[in-house]
């Protein structure tokens, strides 16, 4: 099963705002949910589409890179078998649908070639503020995990505080301070490769808008510049260094 | 008013077994647990732990209800999933559950482990799989999904409690 139109599936104009899907889904989930159709063989898929269709609105680049890899694969499918290409058929049959919810691609992300940066994980040396950081960004409280990390004193600023630092900006948006951060990181601690690895995720991640053309158009020389700026603002802005929003 | 509630609806007993334990860590002897299942009374508290299992990316109706008349206390959430989980759709599963929190101030965060399948999930997991994967993959996936029958177990408890304590330490 592959939803074809989200917003008709919740009801909800093109326009819609993340609250308005938010309050449709709600809606949706309710009266489809099983609980009140324990008899209807079809309330699951029902159940299913409304779902998919909730991601698709709330995670549109998942979305967006499924729909390249099954495009490149429909073309590979018509080179090597010479057959006319089915649309999605062509694909899986059903990523989600029928099988509770599940998704294979999730599972196997790194096969398909996903490189999108997963978040930091707890370590047992981790101090507390660290540990609050790092629940703060698995919660998607960016800001939260900005100011956590500001209360720290610059001695205690180490490869794990920039790293921290690089993910909570990134979660921000901050795509070129995440860079330079995670860059600092990796400076003062080369033989980590967590650090390592997120930094060539943050460069491919940057590779990958540039190529998209997504509000992303800007070569080494023009981060050197945005960073020259940045130096001015965080001069001028003192605490606000890592909130400044571009 | 109670410091904490736990309050949970276990249908498979998984979420039970998390709710008893997540009990036993909490810092006062001003708490209460409750099994939704037998009493559907919710008691006034500082801090709720709502906990629930996970099925078709949605729960029991009741927690729903639940969860957007709450009007007051932090909230946190925890749950068990019958399915193989990675970081990201533990990520999207937050997101389905915690959006029926009216309040977003009042969202302290989520938990989530695998638990043990029902043999008919178990058996449709294992025979989708088997059409859908290739050798490599089908191995991979099958000794996730055979690992987690023994869920929660130790780990998940140790993750669960120290879950707590990064929540409890949070400043709300």
């Amino acid at each position: 099963m592959a939803v074809q139109d989200p917003h008709k599936i919740l009801g909800v104009s093109e326009n819609a705002t993340q609250d308005e899907i938010k309050r449709a889904y709600r809606r949706k989930a309710k009266e489809y949910h099983p609980d009140l159709h324990p008899n209807d063989p079809t309330i699951n898929k029902k159940m299913s589409e409304v779902n998919e269709a909730y991601d698709m609105l709330m995670n549109p680049e998942k979305y967006a890179k499924r729909t390249q890899q099954q495009n490149s694969y429909g073309q590979q499918q018509r080179q090597s078998s010479g057959n006319t290409y089915q649309g999605t058929g062509g694909w899986s049959g059903g990523w989600t649908g029928d099988f509770g919810g599940f998704d294979f691609e999730d599972f196997f992300g790194s096969f398909y070639g996903d490189s999108s940066p997963t978040g930091p994980q707890a370590r047992a040396d981790d101090c507390v503020e660290f540990q609050q950081v790092i629940m703060a960004i698995s919660r998607h409280q960016y800001q939260q995990a900005v100011q956590i990390l500001n209360t720290m004193i610059s001695t205690r600023r180490n490869g794990r505080w920039y790293y921290l630092s690089a993910w909570s900006n990134h979660g921000l948006g901050n795509s070129i301070l995440a860079l330079e951060q995670i860059r600092k990181a990796v400076q003062l601690d080369p033989d980590n490769a967590e650090y390592r690895r997120t930094m060539q995720q943050f460069q491919r991640a940057g590779q990958t808008y540039q190529q998209n053309g997504q509000d992303f158009h800007m070569d080494f020389g023009g981060a050197e510049r945005l960073c020259l700026s940045l130096c001015a603002a965080q001069f001028f802005c003192g605490s606000m260094r890592f909130c400044i929003p571009f | 008013m109670y410091d904490f509630a736990v309050l949970f609806l276990s249908e498979t007993g998984n979420a039970g077994m998390l709710a008893k334990e997540l009990y036993s860590y909490l810092p006062s002897d001003n708490k209460v647990i409750v099994d939704l299942q037998q009493d559907e009374n919710i008691p006034k508290a500082s801090f709720y732990f709502i906990g629930f299992d996970i099925r078709n990316e949605t729960c029991n109706l009741k927690i729903l209800n639940l969860l957007g008349e709450i009007e007051e206390g932090m909230i946190a959430l925890f749950a068990t999933c019958g399915q193989p989980l990675t970081d990201r759709s533990r990520d999207q599963l937050e997101g389905k559950f915690n959006l029926w929190i009216e309040n977003e101030d009042q969202y302290a965060g989520m938990f989530i482990c695998q638990g043990r399948l029902p043999k008919d999930s178990y058996s449709r997991y294992r025979q989708k799989a088997q059409q859908t994967l290739s050798e490599e993959q089908l191995e991979q996936f099958l000794s996730q999904l055979e690992e987690g029958q023994s869920h929660p177990n130790d780990t998940d408890m140790a993750e669960l409690k120290s879950f707590v304590e990064n929540v409890l330490q949070m400043p709300f």
